[in-house]
């Protein structure tokens, strides 16, 4: 906790973090801690937080957080111990009751906790079936929101200042949504369909979903990890295709998209290599409506375009079980 | 402190025409006759090499193994990351002091490197780390004991008489998991990742047999074992013949899953076992063919692990705090702080008595009771089939010191054990009811190894590594 001096005296200026071209653990460490080191930057975000959540959409600047995160090393996360004991009413309050614990279950047995139970929406009836894996400030989520209304889209992101802004934007969203004005769409959904959770998707996915659970997976570009040692640190790998093939329905499919064509060959060799999955035919792609969003409306997506990169897309269906 | 002995690290019992046991202490193994007590043969590890590169540029390799080592590596024990962030801090101010000077970038990295390279030079070389056997596992019908070496990371297969090397694979990482299936050696590493070496059926024309990658974890594999959809004793009753039985390979990790995988294809996840809260450490699957998992939770989980489902917990908080007194519980605690110097960073106000549960090996004697380790403690819990399937605890068996090897032959249970005037390796007999152990050397001469006094915290690291599989172990957690 005892940063020197000079840090100080540098990062109140908004420069990005000095570049560190060894794995994460380190600088993100200061990243993380750096609030405290920092005192009016951290005062202004939680000025903005506290008076602005509302319905404004919260702002990039105050969320900043490096672009990488060591997926090997310890966070402190929030996960559950399997997927029977989540409680996924914090991410999708409509959709989900509180669960008791086991503890108050006796006494307050009567108290079930009513959340917004204004719609018409049957309570604990629905699963999630969409993640966005590393879905960074949340663009995706947000457009497929009111593309599939009646299903629950998760997005998962292992940066905290990034999870952050992304739940403050469902917030702001939902807010707009349940204060309708004169004049305004009616988004449908009303963005009660998308959360984000904070967490570790290469470890810890088998703790949020059973087996077959998901029906669309996406990696949208993915941390490159170009080093060949870094390699294993990659989203895909043939060794994780065995656990999202486990959580993915037979049908259900895995889109990803690069502007790096290296990660893009790499994604799509193992993936073609694995005996659970069958690359979609180039008609059936373009034609999928989430690859015209994943395309057009990811953050990252959009840097791309601005740069006039390229675009890399690849997605592929997970077949039946052997028997 | 003075010198101490040093304990066996692993045992394993060969029940070959001649019946032996091999004892590994730290770089050598004894194969050791079980009926004369008499050593005869021995095997010490090589050294290893000095990783990757030549020896002219060690210097460097070093200062840079410990910059951008291994995150993977790094984690198991830990022991990098602290020494990490910092280099990181100071690597932080140093750029952005140079970036404050506005100096055009090629200048900037050439400064950055000389200072890298000072600071490089700077640094003595490491001693050279010893090269630990890690497990024993004997292939009784081929002759063979296979031994996996933890600093060169390597397998090998050696002739179970004379244990002369006869095959050896360098392995991609430190192997933490052995198991076997008839034909082939699987091994797990700190990496994750699980790996199948073919049992050559010729040794003398034997070429390019490579590692299978079969599956693979982002975390530590502590732990791997095989299983059947049915137990082998219901195997020769079907009709049908092997055609029907399910093979799967069952493994753990540091974040507390235990993971069913289909054999062999480990493409197709069974499924998971998810209960535990810390990580698990030691896997068995018992004679009905249920699992039994342990690690740093206070409980043993039984499962029906077909279907994900934990049938009980066995508590082991209780029988271990009723193993010791008061002054033995103080006693211990030290002890086990001692065994790694980040346990040993104090508090205020620490406890007094703080005996951590970590399970180091679990199996099954005689089909009768299920015997488990813990990292520090100085005896094995017994729990006892009971008529329903279920486990109950039924005693211990007291040791002279920590017990740090086990391995069982028939109803007799062998071990080994870290102190100084007890047996080194002992064994006590289940059928018999013996809850006192036997001196397996009993007068015969048995040479063994001490530590020196210097050396004694970094064998202790080296023997005692459960505990740090813990999550937060030394107080270091990225982020937050």
């Amino acid at each position: 906790m005892c940063r020197p001096k000079t840090f100080l005296s540098t990062s109140t200026t908004t420069r990005r973090p000095p570049f560190h071209p060894h794995n994460c653990i380190p600088t993100s460490t200061i990243m993380a801690s750096s609030p405290v080191q920092n005192p009016v930057k951290r005062q202004k975000r939680i000025d903005f937080r506290r008076t602005e959540q509302q319905e404004a959409l919260p702002q990039k600047r105050f969320y900043r957080q490096r672009a990488h995160a060591n997926p090997f090393s310890d966070h402190r996360l929030d996960y559950p111990i399997s997927p029977q004991d989540m409680d996924w009413s914090d991410y999708f309050p409509a959709y989900f009751s509180k669960k008791r614990k086991l503890d108050d279950a006796a006494d307050s047995s009567e108290e079930v906790i009513e959340v917004q139970t204004t719609s018409d929406i049957k309570l604990d009836t629905k699963k999630v079936e969409i993640a966005d894996i590393g879905c960074g400030f949340g663009g995706l989520l947000i457009s497929l929101a009111p593309t599939f209304p009646e299903t629950l889209i998760l997005g998962m992101e292992i940066r905290m200042q990034v999870t952050a802004y992304v739940q403050d934007r469902i917030t702001a969203l939902r807010n707009q949504c349940s204060t309708k004005k004169e004049g305004q769409e009616v988004v449908p959904g009303g963005y009660q369909n998308i959360g984000i959770i904070r967490g570790n998707a290469m470890k810890f996915l088998p703790n949020f979903f059973e087996k077959h659970q998901l029906s669309k997976m996406f990696f949208c570009f993915p941390d490159p990890h170009f080093k060949a040692r870094k390699h294993k640190a990659r989203i895909i790998s043939p060794t994780l295709l065995a656990e999202y093939a486990y959580i993915l329905r037979p049908g259900g499919i895995i889109y990803t998209i690069t502007d790096v064509e290296d990660l893009h060959l790499w994604m799509a060799k193992h993936l073609d290599d694995h005996p659970m999955f069958e690359r979609l035919p180039e008609e059936e792609q373009e034609e999928d409506v989430c690859v015209k969003i994943m395309r057009t409306d990811t953050e990252e997506g959009k840097k791309v375009a601005r740069n006039q990169g390229s675009k890399w897309v690849a997605c592929f269906r997970r077949v039946e079980d052997p028997v | 402190m003075a010198s101490r002995r040093h304990p066996a690290q692993a045992i394993a019992f060969a029940s070959s025409d001649s019946p032996k046991l091999f004892i590994a202490i730290a770089e050598t193994v004894y194969a050791i006759s079980a009926t004369t007590h008499e050593t005869v043969a021995t095997w010490k590890a090589p050294p290893a090499p000095i990783q990757g590169k030549p020896q002219s540029q060690a210097l460097e390799v070093v200062g840079k193994a410990e910059e951008d080592g291994d995150a993977a590596e790094a984690l198991p024990t830990g022991s990098e990351e602290v020494p990490a962030t910092v280099t990181a801090t100071e690597e932080n101010t140093e750029s952005t002091d140079v970036a404050m000077e506005d100096s055009p970038p090629s200048t900037r990295n050439q400064k950055k490197s000389e200072k890298r390279k000072a600071k490089n030079a700077a640094k003595p070389p490491p001693p050279p780390q010893p090269n630990y056997i890690g497990q024993l596992v004997p292939i009784v019908d081929r002759n063979l004991l296979a031994i996996t070496t933890l600093e060169d990371k390597t397998l090998r297969l050696h002739n179970i008489d004379t244990l002369e090397v006869v095959k050896e694979w360098v392995l991609h990482k430190r192997p933490s998991a052995i198991t076997l299936t008839p034909s082939t050696i699987i091994v797990g590493d700190k990496f994750g990742d699980v790996f199948s070496y073919e049992i050559p059926t010729s040794l003398e024309t034997e070429e390019g047999n490579e590692g299978k990658l079969l599956l693979g974890h982002v975390s530590l594999l502590t732990t791997v074992t095989t299983a059947t959809s049915l137990p082998p004793s219901q195997q020769n009753a079907q009709n049908g013949g092997s055609g029907d039985i399910k093979r799967y390979i069952i493994t753990a990790d540091r974040d507390e899953h235990i993971r069913i995988t289909n054999y062999p294809l480990t493409h197709v996840i069974h499924g998971f076992c998810l209960g535990h809260t810390a990580f698990v450490n030691r896997l068995l699957i018992t004679k009905d063919n249920l699992l039994v998992s342990g690690g740093g939770d206070d409980w043993l989980g039984l499962w029906n692990w077909k279907e994900g489902k934990l049938l009980q917990k066995m508590d082991m908080r209780t029988p271990v705090d009723s193993l010791l007194g008061l002054e033995d519980a103080k006693a211990l605690t030290e002890k086990l702080r001692g065994y790694n110097k980040k346990r040993k960073r104090r508090e205020e106000g620490e406890p007094e008595v703080d005996i951590t549960i970590a399970v180091t090996d679990i199996l099954e004697v005689d089909n009768r009771e299920v015997i488990v380790i813990l990292e520090g403690i100085p005896a094995m819990l017994r729990y006892k089939y009971t008529a329903d399937s279920k486990l109950e605890y039924a005693g211990y068996i007291k040791a002279a010191g920590s017990i740090t090897s086990l391995a069982v032959e028939g109803s007799r249970v062998y071990f080994g054990a870290d102190s100084e005037e007890g047996a080194l390796v002992s064994y006590a007999d289940i059928a018999d009811g013996e809850t006192t152990a036997t001196d397996f050397f009993d007068g015969k001469e048995f040479e063994g190894q001490t530590v020196e006094a210097v050396e004694i915290d970094a064998v202790n690291e080296r023997l005692y590594t459960a505990e740090a599989f813990r999550k937060g172990f030394g107080g270091f957690m990225e982020d937050d």
